[in-house]
Formats: C-alpha cells, sequence, structure tokens
C-alpha cells in the first residue's frame, strides 16, 4: 500500500515536472523571437552591432531612438489604425456573408449542404500570388486602387470561405429542436434564428471574427500590390517599406513595429481564447 | 449531444415550410457564393487561362500555346527543386507540428500557475503579420549577428569557433525554414487540439484513469483517437499555410542559397512577376491546386466521417 | 585605349540608349538649351477646370532625406509652380516589379513610375520616351522605341578596408591582389566578402568578375556566350577566393549583409553602392576612417585586365500606354523639368545616383571631391574614385542591352548559383558554366520567341 502510494505520488510529481519543462519549452519557443525583438528594439546600434557583446545585456545604456523613428518618422500609427479598421470591415463582411451561409448549409440546404460546403471550403486553398493579377483588374476597376476599402473588399476572399464552414459545423452542433420547437409556436425561421439560434451561437461567431481578424492582419500580398501611399498602408506592408532602405536594414525599428503590433492583437486574442476554443469546440468537430 | 434534425422532422412541423426553406437557404446562401464566385471562381479562372497562355507582366494579348509553359516549367531544375521542397516543408512542418500542437493543447489543458500569461505569449507568433515575424527570424539567423548561434555556443552546444551559417546551406536553410513554419502553425493547432480536448467528456477520461491506465496508453488508445478528427483540421489549416505561403522563404533565404531553397510560391512569383514572365508564373502555381484539392477532400472527409455526421 | 573604348559604350548602353544619341544629347544638356528647347513639343493645355494631379512611384531610397526633399520639396515647388498636386507613393526596392504587374493588370496606376532596372519585360505596355529625349538630336534611334526614362543611376565600386590591406602590402587594385592579400587577411579573421546567395549585390559583383575575366553572358546580338574560357576562369577564381580567403557566411548574404559585416570590422573588401561608407560615417567610430571607396579591380593581364563594375541600380521611369493623354503629357514634362533641374537632386542623394545626363550636375566632379561629410572627418579624397565612375561603369547585360532574357536571368539569380555550386564543389567550374548556359538558352528562346528581342 505505501509502495503504491509512493508511485503514484512519485509519479504525479515527474508528470507535474514533465507538464513545465514542456510550457517552458513552447513558451520559450513562441516568445523567443520576441524577446529578441524588445532588446533589438532599445539598443543602440553601436552595442547592437558589436560582435563582441552578449546580445542579451545593454552594454551601453537603452535608446528610445529607434522607437522615435517608428513613431514620428513613420506614419506608423496611422498603419496600426489602417489594419484595426481594416480587420474591423472585413470581419463584418464574412459575418454578413458566413453566418447566414453557415446556416443554410446546416439546416436548409441538406442533401447537397456538405458538398457544398466543402465546395466552398475549397476555394479557401486559392493562393494569392495566383490571384492579385485578375484581382487588381477588379480592384482598378471599382476605383479602388491605393485605397483601404480595395483590402476590405478582397481579403474576405479568404475569411468568408472557411468561416463559412465553420459557422456550418456550429450550427449543425445546435440541436434542431430548439428552433423547431420556437416553429411549432408559430415563429417563422428568421425569427427562431435571430431570437433562439443566434444567441446560443456567440461562441461560434466570435470564433469566426477572430479568425477573420487574424487573417486580415496576416496578409501581405495583396495589401503590397494595391496599397501604395504611405497614408492607406497596414503595417504588414508599412513597415518594412519603411524601414528597409535600399540596403539598410533599420533593425531596431523593424523589430519595435513587429512587437508592437503583435502585442495589442495577442492580447485580444487571448481575451477571448475560452470563447474561441468553444467556438472551434462545436464548430470544428461538425 | 448534438442532434441533427432529419428531414423527417422538418416535414412534421411544416408542411408547407419546405418550399419556403428552400428559398430561404437560397437567399441566405447567396452573398457568400456571390462574392465567392465574382471574386475568386472568376479571377481564378483567368489565372488558370494566363498559365496555358503566353502572357507577360507587359503584355496581355493572350494567345493560347498549350501546356508548353508546363513542359517548360518541368525541365527547369530549379522548379524541380522548389516543387520538392515545397512538400518537404509542409510534411516535416506539419509532422512536428502535430506533436508540438498535441503536447502543448495537453499541457495547457492542465491548471498551473502563470497559464493565462503563458496563454498571452503562445498566442503571439499568431498574432503578428508573417511579412514582420519572417523578417524577426531572418535577425536571429543572421550571417554575423545571429542570437540563435549565441545562446547555441552559450550552452556550449557550439564550439567557441564555430558559426553555422543558417541560412547558407541547403542542409542549415531547410530547417531554419521549417522551424519559423512550425512556429508560425503549432500555437493555432494547439488552440484547435485545445478544443477538441475540451469536448471529449470528463467521465471518459476518469473512467480510463480508475482503470489505471497510464498516461500513454490513455494518450494513445483514448485521447488521440477522439482526437483524431479535431487534429484533422488542424493539419488541414497548417498544410494550406505552409503549402501556399511565400512570405517565410522569400524573406528569408529569397529562395538561396544557389536556389535550394524555392517553394512553388516562391518560384512562381519570382519566374512570374519579378522576371515577368507571367504565364510560367501562372503554370508554377497552378501545380499547387491538384495537390491541396486531393489533401483537402481527403482531410475534410476524415474531419467529418470520424464524428459520424 | 581600351578604357576610352568602354567610356564611350558605357554612357549609353543602359536602357538601350545609342551611344551616339546620348553624346548628342549630353552635349546639348551641358550647353544648357535643353529647358528651352526640348519642351516646346510637347502641348499641355495651361487652363484646366479643376487642379491637376501627377502620382508618381519612387521606392524606397537608400538616404531618407532624398525622399523627404523629392516628396516635400521638390514636387510641392514644382507643383506650384505648374499648378499640379504631385503626390509620391513608396515601396521597397524588391516589391517595385509586383506592384507594376499590378497596374499593368489593373491598366491603371501611377502616372510616372519608377524602376530600379530597366525593367525590359514591360516594354509593350510602356509610352514611347523618344520625344522627349530625341527632338533636338541629329540621331535618328530608328525605330528603336525609349521605354523609359533613366535620369540616374548608382555606381557600385568597391569597399576595402585601407589599414589592413596596408598591412597585408597589397591594394585592392585587381582581382589578384585581392585572392592575395584575402588569404592574409582571412588568417587574421577579416576575410574577403564577395556574396554567393540569392541578392541583388552578388548578382552584381559576380557578373563584374566575368567581365573583369574578359567573359560575358550575351553578345550584342542577344546571343548567349557564357559558356567561355574566360567566364571558367573567372568561376575558378571565385572557387580560390571562396576557399582560400572568404568564409561560408558569404552563402547566406542578402543584400544588406555586406553592409553589417564591414560595419562590424568583419570583413576586409566588399562591392555596393556606396550604403557602407555613408552608414560609417553616421556612426563615425573607429572604423570610419579605415573604410575606403575604390574602383572595381582589373582582371588578368593576359585575359584583357579589364576592369568594370556594373551599374548598381538603373532608376528608369515609365509612363504606362493606358495612361490618360493629358497625364502622359504632364508627366513627360514632369520628367523633363526634372532632369533640367537634377542638380539638387545629386546633391540630396548624398552621391548614391548619379546622372544619366552628365550635363545636368556641370559641377560633378567638384562635388565628388569635396563630399562635405568626408571633409569633416578627415577623408577629403574618400569619394574621389567615383570621379571616375562613367569609365568603369556599365550595365547588366553588356556588350549587349539590358534585355529581357538578361533581367530573368538576373532575377532568377543563375550567375550567382553558377559561381556558388562550382565554390562548395558541387559541380566543377566547367559544370557550373555548362549549367548556366543551359539554364540561359530557353530563357533567350523563349523572350526571343515573344518579339521583345
Amino acid at each position: 500500500m505505501p509502495v503504491a502510494l509512493r508511485s503514484r505520488s512519485s509519479r504525479k510529481i515527474i508528470g507535474r515536472i514533465a507538464l513545465y519543462l514542456a510550457v517552458a519549452w513552447f513558451t520559450f519557443y513562441a516568445a523567443f523571437p520576441f524577446v529578441w525583438m524588445l532588446i533589438t528594439a532599445f539598443k543602440r546600434n553601436s552595442d547592437l552591432y558589436n560582435v563582441k557583446n552578449n546580445p542579451f545585456l545593454f552594454n551601453q545604456p537603452p535608446t528610445l531612438e529607434h522607437m522615435r523613428l517608428l513613431f514620428e518618422g513613420t506614419p506608423f500609427l496611422r498603419w496600426l489604425w489602417n489594419t484595426g479598421f481594416v480587420g474591423l470591415m472585413v470581419v463584418i463582411i464574412t459575418l454578413v456573408a458566413a453566418v447566414p451561409a453557415g446556416y443554410s448549409l446546416a439546416r436548409l440546404a441538406r442533401a447537397w449542404g456538405r458538398r457544398l460546403g466543402i465546395a466552398i471550403f475549397l476555394t479557401y486553398l486559392v493562393p494569392p500570388t495566383l490571384l492579385f493579377i485578375p484581382l487588381s483588374r477588379v480592384v482598378a476597376e471599382l476605383r479602388l486602387q491605393d485605397n483601404l476599402w480595395a483590402l476590405v473588399l478582397v481579403y474576405p476572399t479568404f475569411t468568408i470561405p472557411f468561416c463559412t464552414w465553420l459557422m456550418m459545423g456550429f450550427f449543425k452542433s445546435i440541436p434542431g429542436e430548439l428552433e423547431e420547437a420556437a416553429m411549432v409556436d408559430g415563429c417563422t425561421r428568421l425569427a427562431a434564428l435571430r431570437h433562439i439560434v443566434l444567441p446560443i451561437s456567440v461562441a461560434g461567431i466570435l470564433t469566426v471574427t477572430i479568425f477573420a481578424f487574424a487573417l486580415s492582419m496576416q496578409e501581405f500580398t495583396y495589401a503590397l500590390t494595391f496599397i501604395s501611399p504611405s497614408s492607406q498602408k497596414t503595417v504588414s506592408i508599412g513597415v518594412p517599406t519603411d524601414l528597409i532602405r535600399g540596403d539598410v536594414f533599420y533593425w531596431g525599428s523593424l523589430m519595435g513595429g513587429a512587437l508592437v503590433s503583435a502585442v495589442p492583437a495577442a492580447i485580444l486574442y487571448s481575451l477571448f481564447l475560452d470563447r474561441f476554443i468553444a467556438g472551434l469546440t462545436a464548430g470544428a468537430l461538425k | 449531444m448534438a442532434k441533427i434534425a432529419t428531414a423527417e422532422s422538418y416535414k412534421v412541423i411544416r408542411r408547407g415550410g419546405i418550399t419556403s426553406d428552400r428559398w430561404l437557404g437560397t437567399f441566405m446562401l447567396a452573398p457568400a457564393i456571390l462574392y465567392i464566385v465574382l471574386l475568386v471562381a472568376g479571377p481564378l479562372l483567368f489565372a488558370i487561362y494566363l498559365s496555358v497562355s503566353n502572357a507577360t507582366t507587359g503584355e496581355y494579348t493572350l494567345e493560347y500555346v498549350g501546356l508548353a509553359n508546363f513542359v517548360r516549367a518541368l525541365q527547369s531544375s530549379i522548379f524541380r527543386t522548389a516543387l520538392a521542397n515545397t512538400f518537404i516543408f509542409t510534411i516535416v512542418s506539419q509532422i512536428i507540428v502535430i506533436i508540438f500542437g498535441n503536447m502543448l493543447a495537453l499541457a495547457l489543458q492542465e491548471r498551473f500557475r502563470g497559464r493565462s500569461i503563458v496563454r498571452f505569449l503562445i498566442l503571439l507568433p499568431w498574432a503578428t503579420p508573417v511579412s514582420l515575424a519572417a523578417i524577426g527570424w531572418k535577425w536571429m539567423y543572421d550571417s554575423l549577428y545571429s542570437v540563435v548561434n549565441w545562446m547555441l555556443k552559450a550552452v556550449h552546444i557550439l564550439g567557441p569557433t564555430d558559426f553555422p551559417q543558417w541560412l547558407g546551406f541547403p542542409s542549415l536553410a531547410i530547417p531554419a525554414v521549417i522551424s519559423v513554419h512550425v512556429w508560425r502553425t503549432f500555437p493555432f493547432s494547439a488552440v484547435v487540439i485545445l478544443a477538441g480536448l475540451t469536448s471529449i467528456p470528463q467521465e471518459t477520461l476518469d473512467a480510463a484513469s480508475v482503470d489505471g491506465a497510464g498516461f500513454f496508453h490513455r494518450l494513445f488508445y483514448i485521447l488521440l483517437p477522439m482526437l483524431l478528427p479535431i487534429i484533422t483540421v488542424a493539419v488541414l489549416f497548417g498544410t494550406v499555410f505552409t503549402f501556399t505561403d511565400m512570405g517565410a522563404v522569400y524573406i528569408l533565404t529569397a529562395g538561396g542559397p544557389f536556389n535550394s531553397t524555392h517553394v512553388l510560391s516562391s518560384w512562381a512569383f519570382q519566374v512570374g512577376i519579378v522576371a515577368g514572365d507571367l504565364a510560367q508564373g501562372a503554370a508554377v502555381a497552378v501545380f499547387m491546386l491538384p495537390v491541396l484539392l486531393v489533401a483537402a477532400i481527403t482531410m475534410l472527409r476524415i474531419a467529418s466521417r470520424e464524428t459520424g455526421v | 585605349m581600351g578604357e576610352h573604348e568602354e567610356a564611350k559604350w558605357i554612357r549609353t548602353a543602359d536602357n538601350r540608349w545609342r551611344r551616339v544619341t546620348r553624346r548628342e544629347f549630353l552635349k546639348i544638356a551641358a550647353a544648357g538649351a535643353v529647358a528651352g528647347s526640348l519642351w516646346p513639343y510637347i502641348n499641355v493645355p495651361s487652363v484646366w477646370a479643376q487642379r491637376r494631379r501627377l502620382t508618381i512611384l519612387h521606392w524606397a531610397h537608400f538616404v531618407p532625406g532624398y525622399d523627404d526633399w523629392f516628396d516635400k520639396v521638390y514636387t510641392s515647388q514644382w507643383g506650384r509652380a505648374n499648378d499640379v498636386e504631385v503626390v509620391v507613393d513608396h515601396i521597397p526596392f524588391g516589391q517595385v516589379p509586383a506592384r507594376a504587374a499590378a497596374e499593368v493588370a489593373a491598366r491603371s496606376g501611377h502616372d510616372l513610375y519608377q524602376h530600379i532596372s530597366p525593367a525590359a519585360t514591360l516594354e509593350p505596355e510602356t509610352e514611347d520616351m523618344g520625344d522627349i529625349i530625341e527632338r533636338k538630336s541629329t540621331y535618328n534611334p530608328k525605330t528603336k522605341k525609349w521605354f523609359a526614362f533613366s535620369n540616374s543611376w548608382v555606381p557600385d565600386p568597391s569597399h576595402y578596408r585601407k589599414d589592413l590591406f596596408a598591412e597585408a602590402g597589397f591594394e585592392p587594385d585587381s582581382w589578384f591582389s585581392v585572392l592575395e592579400a584575402g588569404r592574409k587577411l582571412k588568417a587574421k579573421g577579416v576575410p574577403v566578402g564577395i556574396g554567393l546567395g540569392n541578392d541583388i549585390d552578388a548578382n552584381y559583383v559576380l557578373r563584374d568578375i566575368i567581365w573583369s575575366f574578359g567573359g560575358t553572358t550575351q553578345n550584342q546580338s542577344n546571343e548567349v556566350t557564357i559558356n567561355s574560357k574566360n567566364t571558367v576562369e573567372a568561376v575558378k577564381y571565385v572557387r580560390a577566393l571562396f576557399k582560400e580567403a572568404m568564409t561560408p557566411e558569404v552563402l547566406a548574404w542578402d543584400a544588406s549583409s555586406n553592409n553589417r559585416a564591414m560595419l562590424a570590422g568583419a570583413v576586409s573588401f566588399v562591392f555596393n553602392a556606396i550604403s557602407i561608407a555613408r552608414t560609417s560615417e553616421k556612426a563615425n567610430d573607429h572604423l570610419t576612417r579605415h573604410i575606403q571607396i575604390w574602383v572595381p579591380p582589373r582582371g588578368p593581364q593576359m585575359l584583357g585586365g579589364k576592369r568594370l563594375g556594373a551599374q548598381h541600380v538603373i532608376l528608369a521611369y515609365m509612363i504606362w500606354k493606358f495612361t490618360p493623354n493629358d497625364r502622359k503629357a504632364l508627366a513627360k514634362k514632369f520628367l523633363v523639368d526634372f532632369i533640367n533641374n537634377w542638380g539638387p537632386a545629386f546633391t540630396h542623394a548624398e552621391l548614391y545616383e548619379f546622372p544619366s545626363f552628365p550635363g545636368t550636375v556641370p559641377d560633378i566632379t567638384q562635388q565628388v571631391l569635396n563630399d562635405p561629410v568626408a571633409a569633416r572627418l578627415g577623408q577629403p579624397n574618400k569619394y574621389r574614385p567615383l570621379a571616375s565612375t562613367l569609365k568603369w561603369s556599365t550595365n547588366v547585360g553588356h556588350p549587349g542591352f539590358a534585355n529581357a532574357a538578361e533581367a530573368e536571368i538576373f532575377d532568377t539569380f543563375i550567375i550567382p548559383q553558377m559561381f556558388a555550386v562550382a565554390a562548395t564543389d558541387r559541380m566543377s567550374p566547367e559544370e557550373a558554366v555548362q549549367w548556366a548556359e543551359r539554364q540561359m538558352r530557353p530563357v533567350y528562346a523563349k523572350w526571343k520567341g515573344r518579339g521583345l528581342m
């Protein structure tokens, strides 16, 4: 008996150690580049570009010069704002298109619903490298060239397919009886959708929101080829444009820009992570 | 938990509802379908047409040239390298991502001190625009100031005079690119798998635990089989991200050293856009489609069959 | 003299501009006759219902101050004088072709699009610039279309550590002495740094070496000539340089790496635009006074002993065909005015850029010899080698034109790959050169088939 106990508790300790080691390794792997960005962003060039220095120590006092260049020498705040704006608009369009479509595929389309769902999902696979040439014509015809709205128009092409598929799964996980009961009581289907289904779909909608925002923040090819005025750029193209000058990289400011744009988004995502997971659990499994 | 309304149950409720449902269904589906047809399908067909034409970035007087661009692509040794790399990068990085994603998800499921901070830090890679993240990694693998090398020296994995050139030899540059792909995609996979873990009823796990099943037994015989569909979803995403991504390679190595790290999308961009042979570039990019199609359909099948829908 | 011949050719070769035309033009420009004489042939209606707009796309310049001056001072002055609102947008140099492709596909874009290379593939969609160059010249450039207008280009000199080379007892005046010095300096931990990776600097300097050894990538009739004894010798030379005077880091280099390595004191000899010297002056540390600019080294005497360097960046403006006529005219007026007042641009570009029409900067030699920053830091002669840059600079594709096939070979890094596979013993020098020829021939055939060459 005591032997078994000891082995159980020692097993528990080993398990705990393994847990902490695993967490430590993954956190290190994920976050180390940001630590390095943070150090780079505040180091003097003469300290940074000295091979003999310990890269983790501030051998000379830290400097705000790189951050000053980032915030005062470039319209960085404007780019952050643009990124947020495009993300938000893309989320709205995505929701307007994907939520009804997902519901339709889950409940109304029936026989061909799944096949159509897969077909819609597959359009997500078409790489931007292939699409930006034809799309640039579309953007020009709509007179949206060099305008943030070009991105608002184009980004849903890759958010809608996935989000529709996800919402379809999510709606399938909600028991149909809920609406049926309401409809027997005389509700129309749309009213049932609005008053019964949507309120319990918050997690799914949130998942789609975060996913659409994250994807639109990541995008590079379209932003690069459709937008050239500095005032209309997003973070993902503004930072590399203004801080790589011919063959000179402004490493401190570049790393600062990457860090400052990643942190708020990561905070946002981690706040909603539980909801996101709940949404995925229901949505991706069906 | 989820019970799907069958066709019968609709009929029982409203006899006349089916036709109106059909209209409603079409109506609700219309915005998404319209968007996709107009802005994806149309341009995609045009892009495919480019691949069998002789278009250049400066000339769109399209002439049909059949499969000439595909033949020429296949004749190039750089293209063949790029094709192989695309598979190598995707498969290797996704195998690592499955392992890491599972381990991390299992760890995050536990309660421990600092869990919320860890969750925040883990999400950082996913929150960084890929163009900026790749520049960050480029800086870490720098030929002169590589902090990776500095750390490896500090823990004596490298000798004091060693300084491996991560982006200078294919044998190191390929792992370097893969490390970035893994870094970008494993946090998302972990979150997806975590979602799958939370859906496994606690009773199932408790029952297994009471039976005295060890951790690994539980992992391989209970958890993983139940997680298979969601892992497939995670892998599907990782595959799409990695297979079509150009940024990591383009920013990190520009395809070098000696064009040994190109992937299809970076090579398509280099030939089709930078060098101006649009038709050739489109042909290279079109090579990605059948592979993605097969992979996606297979994985979606697995994902849905396993859940019994 | 060989060098003189080169000089004449060099002045004319970029952007397909014929030698005579260019020279004629230089004379006119130098005489100050351009301003009045070129313009009257392009009419811009002077009364407009609303304020006109002119949009210009530029790369993000090496010198942030240049962009400030161009965006905020020059264009706004010009705009006020002509009642035009001028808008200048910037994109990074690596992305210039992608945006151009998108504008052509969209059939809409900037009125003036600035490339950093001649971008010959875009020719069918560009406006002929002949009218703003050719009018007053007596030469008729046959049917050659002038698809772009280059106002300036960037020399690509060598940078070396004067102190270290002096210690080793060498001047980097020939590639042979670079190798000799490099052997000694590598032992001291400061090797030579000639990039062998997929990067633009490697693409230029490796061509310099081929030319200095008497080889060429193509001839004047657009035929592939890479497979020659001379190229093999050049490849052998670089293999020796790689093994004896360099470290493997050059395989991993991008365009910015040689800057950092030189500034860190980690290498003793590199090739680049003058950004290294300029950055070093800003830091003004113990290395600044040891970093010296130098002309490209000579090749071996027995192979002709040539001294040639590639034009690093050729800034070339294009006007799209699909741009409305009134804006085309406005854009051309802007270019003519700009080139006639290019003097301040030269100064603001801090010697990075040299004029395609030297007459536009009459005191160019004086400015090069009296660079204020170099003088202040006690190195008045630092930029002297640039004074002769016209003599030793030539275009990619030399002795032929910078055509579409050369551009594709350049953009797909075939030449660096050829050198790198030989340097790392993956192929023998002969095999590497044959491999490069096999890659190049179909590209030439393809572009000839498309009627661009």
